[in-house]
């Protein structure tokens, strides 16, 4: 295996989830380059969710690799860690405790219950959010951090999500 | 009466423009990015809106730089700017309006 491949592996053992702009990036590496060596390296894995592209070492399975996805996104990762404080929550309260727009919460539920991350019990009417795994997402929780471009573009959807949602 | 003047034009070389104008420009590049992401996970005309008002916004320096670099004469710089601020407020206008869509795309959902 080359250095440069060996490079980008360790990257990614090392940053789950991480993206393909991060990888060019962190490593100073071109584009055509590192497209080039992931296209070679079999023990890697790719998972795109809501547009983008993460890498994974094959050590993850696919739960883990969308879950992982989502904990590297800010306000995804608010909801998740709301979850584990918590147990359970009602999408109303959960709006509250974390000050987002309604339309903020239910676009990252979508992709949180399609992945089987989060469960929306229905009871008497009502909605019970819940996590599907609980323990497992609390172990990958401290396996990855959003970084900053990530949480940069996540605050700024949410500030336009809630001025366009205000009276 | 002498009007009020500080700064310089990008052309005679004066540093503070330069340092403004290329500011303005790399802080646009950031906001406008940060626009088409939020437009590309929203994707409804309220969001394409305000990441083309913001677009207009960042073309603002880039004219100005043109204008420093004598491609764009002064006349035609000043008044791209005006039309650019007029573009900006309309779509930015335009958002507001379509911003009720986001409501009623809510309230069918039975939220």
């Amino acid at each position: 295996m080359s250095d440069t491949r060996a490079r980008i592996y360790r990257h990614i053992e090392s940053n789950p989830g991480v993206h393909f702009r991060e990888l060019t990036r962190a490593l100073d590496l071109a584009t055509g380059q590192v497209q080039y060596h992931l296209a070679r390296l079999d023990r890697v894995n790719s998972e795109s969710v809501n547009g983008r592209t993460h890498y994974y070492t094959s050590s993850f399975d696919a739960w883990e690799r969308h879950a992982i996805a989502f904990l590297r996104r800010e306000t995804a990762r608010d909801i998740l860690v709301t979850l584990i404080e918590r147990g359970t929550a009602h999408p109303g309260e959960m709006a509250d405790h974390l000050d987002i727009a309604r339309s903020t919460l239910e676009h990252h539920l979508n992709g949180l219950v399609e992945y089987d991350i989060v469960e929306k019990r229905r009871d008497s009417g009502r909605v019970t959010l819940a996590l599907c795994r609980p323990d497992l997402t609390v172990e990958l929780l401290a396996a990855v951090d959003p970084t900053a471009p990530d949480r940069l573009s996540d605050r700024f959807t949410r500030l336009l999500d809630r001025l366009f949602e205000s009276e | 009466m002498k009007p009020l003047s500080i700064g310089g034009h990008l052309g005679a070389g004066s540093v503070d423009i330069v340092a403004v104008v290329v500011l303005s420009a790399v802080a646009g590049a950031v906001l406008c990015g940060l626009a088409l992401a939020a437009y590309r996970q929203r994707g409804t005309r309220a969001y394409l809106l305000i990441a083309l008002a913001l677009s207009a916004l960042f073309a603002r320096p880039l004219i100005a730089l043109l204008s420093g670099f004598s491609v764009v004469s002064a006349p035609t710089h000043h008044f791209l700017e005006h039309a650019l601020d007029t573009l900006f407020v309309v779509l930015v206008l335009g958002a507001v309006y379509y911003a009720r869509t986001v409501e009623k795309r809510l309230d069918e959902e039975g939220q």
